[in-house]
């Protein structure tokens, strides 16, 4: 799969169900195997279309194309083992599919805005610990005042 | 000025019936679900052609809630009264023949609008959404 630049929102279309379904079939594929190396044919042959016109609909219908929405789960993957538990960084960069510990940390970096040890260290310092405590880092901040889970 | 909308909260009766109509019967992307040491717990979905627009599912009754205002909030649920925005798709009557079939309640069938086709859909809590396919798509 090759990185390619988000559609502007312009380009965001709306499917009929049918065509919607054929979509999401590959998209939940993708999902499945978010942390394997999948090439975009294969990922569009289970949706039965062309790889490139299946690239296109892809960003139009889901605002992302495969190769960002496969890079969204695997960070959001990080976010959470970095959170919730004690592996190391370069155990984790391999657990959710990345092949090199130098790409991983820059699109962390570049998708986070720190370093997977820094969001670690900074995670630890403002929640304490790990533990179940970790998942406060995704609840807006009025919202846990408001419902006592701070 | 404000840009973009990131989170909205849709109040439910029963998270865990919520999810699974958002999820599977809504076809809402699971976002996060992760519960708190106080028994608060944070349930996310989205549409899944906006992943940066997230929706929670916020129990009615949950901790630091007052028991009358919960009541309040259920009372308006049971009586209709509380909508939840419109959700869009590129086929109406098609997208209504589907959840028609899948359960899903509606007010009437898709009836043409000046903007598009319209129905009307409830979530298993009593929200309610208008489903539009909108003019132009």
């Amino acid at each position: 799969m090759r990185p390619k630049r988000p559609p502007p929102s312009a380009e965001v279309r709306l499917f009929d169900p049918a065509t919607l379904a054929r979509l999401s079939r590959a998209r939940d594929f993708l999902a499945a195997h978010y942390n394997e190396r999948k090439s975009l044919e294969t990922i569009a042959n289970v949706s039965d279309y062309s790889p490139f016109y299946f690239n296109r609909l892809f960003a139009q219908a889901f605002d992302e194309t495969p190769h960002e929405f496969v890079t969204r789960l695997r960070i959001d993957q990080a976010k959470k083992l970095l959170l919730a538990g004690n592996n190391s960084v370069t155990d984790i960069c391999f657990d959710i599919g990345y092949e090199s510990l130098g790409s991983f940390s820059t699109r962390f970096q570049s998708l986070v805005g720190l370093s997977p040890a820094a969001f670690r260290r900074e995670a630890r310092r403002v929640f304490g610990g790990f533990g179940p405590r970790w998942a406060l880092y995704y609840v807006p901040h009025c919202f846990a005042e408001f419902f006592g889970a701070r | 000025m404000i840009q973009r909308l990131s989170h909205t909260t849709i109040y439910v009766l029963d998270q865990d019936s919520a999810k699974d109509f958002y999820v599977n019967k809504l076809g809402f992307e699971a976002r996060m679900d992760a519960k708190m040491d106080n028994g608060f717990r944070w349930l996310t979905v989205s549409p899944k052609g906006q992943p940066d627009l997230q929706v929670i599912l916020m129990q009615v009754d949950g901790p630091n809630m007052k028991p009358e205002a919960a009541a309040a909030i259920r009372a308006l649920l049971e009586q209709g009264r509380l909508n939840g925005g419109v959700l869009q798709t590129g086929d109406c009557r098609q997208a209504y023949e589907q959840l028609s079939s899948m359960g899903v309640e509606f007010a009437g069938p898709p009836a043409d609008r000046f903007y598009g086709v319209e129905a009307i859909l409830k979530d298993n809590s009593g929200n309610w959404f208008s489903l539009t396919e909108p003019k132009g798509q």
